[in-house]
């Protein structure tokens, strides 16, 4: 069974086709990366996946069952912008976003002491949200998100503009999470935080699905091969190599990624290299999302 | 729990907990009544001011009228003149007599300097043919022209005198004129199917008032609210809670928990009223010269409440809609400025409707729905309405409620997640169209 589960979905706003007939599946103990470009209709399929928005057409189901409004009563949800009020307290922020996901008095009493005492800020529970320093808000809102103990998370955006603490904090979460069974549902435009943490991912661009399935498999489907070399010398290494058959990917002073086309041979380059330069670092390495993602953008334009 | 309700909870708990709504209930009602304690309060502070005014009546005889101990004065005092309420208020007048015979030029210029000391306000000469000649004139000299309390006195009691005077001259009795003149006014009865009542404009000010209140709470409460939204779409909290409420819900909620604070809030100043006016309204409406009870009747009380309720009801929605379509509180007066119209509309016809309250172009005006509030109170005041045009009112209300709910709540929906420019009117109609 699918947690999530969206079929031929489409979300227009006005004339602009915001959604474009996109489908996924996220099941059950995946942490499942949702990733694009910025306008790539990202946060709009995580609005309908969240009850804010009503697909124009296709198909939502959660939790096994076509999509209810108490539904949304299992979903934590850290929208991209975050938002607190500002002038609430700490404690009366939490008791009224956590009654509104329909927790009672005491389980909401419990998880908010659990909460605030697991993210040490006890002390701060009378204090005002808009005294609060920005690290200790952006703790807050993830306990809004997680204080009714869902069952799936949509984060969007979810390490932006974190500090590197709470970023550490907040990946731990993640993870514990999953153990627990629950699928988190981020969405990123920052490919490296996949690569640590997804397990599954859709690649969408303008609306549009454009590669979905396993970390794994997407990478293996890639199929390419990169080197990484890194060397020290006062040459122009890249003109000694543009003979050979491959691509350069990125070029930083006395580092270069590139990628080898079909006919090359990695042994040649490094003779050639060696040749000219001190090389420090030789390394073959999978193919980073980015490029995959950029490659499959190109191939579709 | 339904999660309208916890809306609504929340947003009650929060307004009547926050500081301004507090010190709001109860320092509006002293604002109130120092607006009507100050006029009352200068003028008792005048009448410390006292004012002397120097006559010199060269005929002898009229001196006696202007007396101002009230049981010295001769007959025809006042009589007829209507102004006996310019002595009520005001300053207090010392009047001296002079006898003509001792005018020569030095003490005319004496006068003259005393005035001009300001040890006098004023003098008055009344020439030794008044009563005889009617083509000559008496003069006051003044330095201030435009108080016109003294003039006011000093002419109305020289015409009555002056009048009396005449009468003796050709013999006839004044007393017998006084009488004659007795029992000349008209009373005006106010009559209802229960009973009739002296009326005397109370009914007037009480519509005149239960409009302005009306009109106020309409305004505040319409943009505590807006306020409200704003505030919420700005911190982006919004999407947060329509995470978790359906935008419908998290409206109705909202405008019913202010909407609820709202009558918290009216209701103390109505106990407040009301006991003030247990005290000190009766003693104010003996002098105007009514009945308490026609103002502060229950049905007129229960009205009150109904008609703000349902007024409340329809333009709280409103301007929760407008809210949505805006994100800085800076914005919040441009499009507000359309509904705010619609509430200063009813009063300025306000005068018009409770002088005339039983016109075709009464009625009509005062069954518009978003009128209705004021315009049928004003009415219910001056003259109660055919109980099927304030049923109609509430019916016509009761369905522009649920048509403003719909269409605020279309608004609302797509214009809580809408950020990053200002949207024209027709854009915000196409959000009507939205799924």
């Amino acid at each position: 069974m699918s947690l999530v589960s969206l079929r031929s979905v489409s979300k227009t706003y006005g004339s602009y086709k915001a959604v474009n007939n996109v489908s996924l599946e996220v099941p059950p103990g995946c942490i499942f990366g949702l990733l694009g470009p910025n306008g790539a209709g990202k946060t709009s399929t995580i609005r309908m996946i969240t009850g804010i928005t009503l697909p124009d057409s296709g198909e939502i189901s959660l939790f096994g069952e076509a999509q209810r409004a108490d539904h949304q009563n299992m979903i934590g949800y850290m929208p991209e912008e975050r938002g607190l009020y500002r002038k609430l307290t700490v404690r009366t922020q939490l008791e009224y976003l956590g009654a509104l996901k329909g927790l009672d008095k005491t389980t909401l009493k419990k998880n908010i002491d659990y909460w605030l005492d697991r993210f040490e800020i006890q002390s701060w529970a009378k204090k005002k949200t808009n005294e609060l320093s920005k690290g200790m808000q952006q703790k807050l809102q993830f306990i809004v998100t997680i204080l009714h103990d869902p069952q799936l998370l949509v984060l969007d955006e979810p390490l932006s503009g974190l500090d590197p603490i709470n970023s550490e904090i907040i990946n731990n979460i993640i993870l514990e999470e999953k153990a627990k069974g629950r699928s988190i549902m981020l969405s990123t435009h920052r490919m490296e935080q996949v690569e640590q943490l997804c397990d599954e991912i859709v690649l969408m661009n303008l609306g549009k699905v454009i590669l979905s399935g396993k970390l794994r498999d997407v990478k293996e489907r890639a199929g390419k091969k990169m080197i990484n070399l890194v060397y020290s010398g006062d040459v122009d290494l890249m003109t000694k190599l543009d003979h050979f058959p491959i691509r350069i990917a990125e070029s930083h002073p006395n580092e270069l990624l590139f990628e080898m086309l079909p006919g090359g041979n990695p042994n040649d380059i490094l003779r050639a290299a060696l040749d000219s330069v001190n090389v420090i670092k030789w390394e073959l390495i999978e193919p980073p999302l980015k490029e995959i993602f950029l490659e499959a953008v190109a191939k579709i334009n | 729990m339904n999660k309208m309700i916890i809306v609504l909870m929340h947003e009650f708990r929060q307004k009547i907990r926050s500081k301004v709504f507090i010190i709001l209930t109860f320092i509006a009602p002293l604002i109130m009544a120092g607006m009507i304690a100050v006029p009352i309060l200068i003028s008792t502070i005048n009448e410390g001011n006292d004012k002397r005014i120097v006559i010199i009546d060269a005929t002898g005889k009229l001196g006696k009228y202007f007396t101002t101990d009230t049981a010295k004065r001769p007959i025809f005092q006042n009589l007829g003149s209507g102004n006996s309420r310019s002595a009520s208020f005001g300053p207090t007048l010392h009047i001296t007599m002079i006898e003509p015979e001792i005018i020569t030029g030095n003490t005319a210029d004496s006068l003259k300097s005393w005035l001009l000391q300001k040890k006098i306000s004023g003098y008055l000469q009344i020439p030794a043919n008044a009563i005889t000649d009617t083509a000559v004139t008496a003069i006051l000299r003044v330095t201030n022209a435009n108080d016109l309390t003294v003039e006011e006195f000093l002419s109305s009691h020289y015409k009555d005198g002056l009048f009396a005077e005449r009468l003796k001259t050709g013999g006839i009795d004044p007393v017998f004129v006084q009488h004659a003149r007795q029992g000349s006014e008209i009373s005006t009865l106010k009559v209802t199917e229960e009973k009739e009542t002296s009326d005397n404009g109370v009914g007037f000010i009480g519509g005149y008032i239960t409009g302005m209140f009306l009109y106020i709470s309409m305004l505040l409460y319409g943009s505590l609210i807006m306020q409200s939204v704003i505030e919420e779409k700005n911190s982006r909290v919004i999407e947060l809670l329509s995470s978790s409420v359906k935008p419908i819900d998290i409206l109705i909620g909202k405008v019913l928990g202010v909407g609820l604070a709202g009558l918290v809030q009216v209701s103390v100043w109505a106990i407040m009223f009301a006991s003030v006016s247990f005290f000190a309204l009766p003693a104010i409406l003996v002098s105007l010269g009514s009945e308490a009870g026609n103002i502060i009747s229950p049905a007129s009380f229960i009205y009150f409440v109904l008609y703000f309720i349902f007024g409340y009801l329809m333009y709280a929605t409103l301007y929760a809609g407008a809210g949505a379509t805006v994100e800085q509180a800076s914005d919040a007066q441009q499009v507000s400025l359309p509904i705010t119209f619609l509430i200063i509309l009813p009063v300025l016809m306000m005068t018009t409707v409770i002088q005339s309250p039983s016109t075709t172009s009464s009625v009509i005006l005062s069954l518009i729905p978003f009128f209705s509030p004021i315009l049928m109170m004003g009415r219910i005041f001056s003259e109660t309405p055919p109980w099927w045009q304030i049923v109609l009112s509430f019916l016509l209300m009761g369905a522009t409620f649920f048509g403003v709910l719909w269409v605020s709540g279309k608004i609302y929906r797509t214009g809580i997640l809408m950020y990053g420019k200002k949207y024209s009117l027709r854009e915000i109609f196409k959000w009507l169209r939205y799924s």
